[in-house]
């Protein structure tokens, strides 16, 4: 089982390395020298001959490389000149809204595709499979950023139930006292119930719209993963000795079939930053994601490596994480490997 | 049932579409329909979709402008026409690239295996890491906002999905008997590789495809809102949403109504098709299993 859980770290590290090699020569071959756009088009030679030497863009790309891989081992990610600061510290202040957002929006995706899948296979009557099927397809096929527009159309601005556009707070509130950086955890530790619900609701409607294509996704799959497992012998076998169809279906086809969706939901967490860059950027949510569009539309070229990083970062150890998590909990496959 | 054993899978699929699969004729139609009218678009509406009047600036959808104009006096359903064919056409670019490159790179991987499959699936894996947007946008910033480089930047993120299925089911059919016959009786590696092996292939890749095709569409359109895909006056569907957002709570819900939902449409009739060709093509799919 440890040479296993070896066998995998060496894969991630591996492709990590990959991902920032990749990023790095890409973001290299960008038209325009970054020193010239650090020192603005005034700047005389001289200056920018400094700056590049300061920057270490003077030295060969391979003794770059590693400076960068060295410098981002330490926390350091670069220098931010379209906002004159450190990219971590700008990744620091943003990371909490970003993942506050993403993970309600993937718990919110999680428990609604269980539960509706779940009815929807356990009812015998197509009604119900159907109106699933028919709402997935959809889910699938709406651009989120248009999603987010309509509701803040329908829901904001027509009913007033949730607040426009404007963030994660009401333009009149103090953001509570930073401990998780989650505004309505904070909120609530330090008992300013008010901002605790402004916050709540100003999550509402993005996590939503978040969480409509991973539902599209994980509902269809833990649809099919049950029916399957309904099929499997030892249900039969259940059923046989007089359990009742309810009872077999919740404790034992549900658990056995939720395993399939470690790994999905490990691999929509990329996809959910991918999503939050759209929808960051209609709700004018202060995260990561709205960070990096402004980022690449001012060509910081030194953000963006460290957005880039970091989301493969992400997605490669929840991926070895998913991994371990079956290494351990399904013996088939520790069975497998030897 | 002697005589659907003989029958190819292809051909049994095919009558079980016709016969039965209602919803899966219904949005082959569809698409059909959407492609016909957005490859006819010009000439079945009389508006250029560039041309501005500015005496019927944001008028609301009547019989002379069906969707409404824009904020220039643009006529909505000709820009509609346009961008739709401008995202669809991107799109299936997309997809062309990606299973081009993914077909040669699966095949190379599955065939040769040893260092260049090793070497192969670490670039794959190494590529699939990164959001798709995340992608795209990084290639947008090394080269220029616009639509080629939106579109170089997804078919390199789209090419992993078919080069790893690809290579699961070349080492899958390498491994059975008709092809170790095949080589037996002298056939030539290269010989056995396209004319045994890849026929086998191809609805592997078609599903594929399909499946590629939505998720472009959608981040083809996500650029475009982004402002790093279609520059102005190209009209597309997601820029246009994004010229459309400023009006859109003000009123004029138009503009970018009609460009998300012919979005939505669209994209859901793929997903219809590529889930539905997937159960009755794939041997593992249930409409098999209970034949």
């Amino acid at each position: 089982m440890l040479k296993l859980i070896l066998k995998r770290f060496g894969v991630a590290a591996a492709t990590i390395l990959g991902a920032s090699l990749f990023s790095f020569f890409l973001l290299r071959k960008l038209p325009g020298d970054p020193a010239r756009l650090v020192g603005g088009e005034l700047a005389d030679e001289a200056t920018i001959a400094s700056l590049r030497h300061s920057m270490g863009l003077d030295s060969p790309l391979p003794q770059q490389f590693w400076n960068y891989i060295s410098a981002s081992f330490h926390g350091d990610l670069g220098f931010s000149y379209s906002t004159g600061q450190p990219v971590s510290d700008l990744v620091r202040t943003r990371l909490p809204a970003t993942v506050e957002l993403g993970v309600t929006g993937v718990v919110t995706a999680v428990l609604l595709a269980t539960v509706f899948a779940a009815i929807a296979v356990y009812r015998k009557k197509r009604g119900a499979d159907v109106s699933l099927r028919v709402a997935s397809s959809l889910a699938m096929g709406s651009p989120p950023f248009w999603l987010a527009l309509v509701a803040i159309l329908l829901l904001s601005v027509n009913l007033g139930i949730f607040p426009g556009p404007e963030g994660r707070l009401s333009p009149s509130l103090a953001p509570p006292p930073t401990v998780t950086g989650f505004y309505t955890v904070d909120s609530l530790l330090s008992g300013q119930f008010g901002t605790f619900v402004d916050a709540a609701r100003h999550l509402i409607l993005p996590a939503l719209t978040i969480a409509v294509g991973p539902f599209a996704f994980l509902s269809r799959l833990f649809r099919s993963q049950l029916r399957n497992t309904m099929r499997e012998p030892f249900i039969v076998v259940a059923r046989s000795r007089g359990l009742t169809r309810g009872s077999v279906f919740l404790r034992h086809a549900v658990p056995n079939s939720l395993l399939s969706l470690v790994a999905a939901t490990a691999m929509l967490t990329a996809e959910t930053m991918t999503g939050s860059v759209l929808v960051e950027k209609v709700f004018g949510w202060p995260g990561v994601g709205s960070m990096t569009v402004d980022a690449i539309l001012q060509k910081d070229f030194a953000v963006v490596q460290g957005v880039i990083l970091l989301s493969a970062t992400l997605y490669v150890t929840v991926s070895f994480l998913a991994d371990i998590v079956y290494v351990v909990v399904d013996p088939r496959i520790r069975a497998g490997a030897k | 049932m002697a005589v659907a054993v003989a029958e190819p899978r292809i051909a049994v699929a095919r009558r079980r579409i016709v016969q039965s699969d209602r919803v899966l004729v219904g949005a082959l139609a569809g698409l059909a329909l959407i492609a016909l009218i957005v490859v006819a678009g010009p000439f079945l509406w009389h508006y250029d979709a560039n041309a501005a009047d500015l005496t019927a600036q944001l008028a609301a959808p009547s019989a002379d402008h069906p969707l409404g104009t824009d904020n220039l006096g643009r006529d909505l359903l000709a820009r509609v026409l346009d961008g739709a064919r401008t995202s669809l056409g991107a799109g299936a670019v997309v997809v062309v690239a990606g299973a081009v490159l993914g077909s040669v790179t699966g095949l190379l991987a599955g065939a040769l295996g040893g260092m260049v499959d090793t070497a192969l699936t670490w670039l794959t894996n190494s590529i699939l890491c990164f959001p798709s947007i995340m992608l795209a946008m990084a290639v947008v910033m090394a080269l220029k906002p616009g639509i080629p480089a939106v579109v170089i930047g997804l078919s390199i993120h789209s090419f992993p999905w078919y080069m790893r299925t690809i290579r699961g089911e070349v080492m899958r059919i390498a491994a059975l008997d008709f092809v170790k016959s095949t080589n037996a009786i002298g056939a030539t590696q290269g010989r056995i590789l396209f004319r045994h092996i890849f026929p086998h292939l191809i609805s592997t890749i078609v599903l594929q495809m399909a499946a590629v095709f939505g998720a472009s569409v959608l981040s083809l359109a996500a650029m475009g809102f982004l402002g790093m895909g279609a520059q102005p006056p190209t009209a597309e569907l997601g820029a246009m949403i994004t010229e459309g957002q400023q009006f859109f709570l003000t009123g004029q819900w138009w503009l970018a109504a009609f460009p998300g939902l012919v979005l939505l449409i669209a994209v859901t009739l793929t997903t219809i098709v590529a889930d539905r060709a997937r159960e009755l093509l794939d041997p593992r799919g249930e409409y098999i299993v209970a034949d």
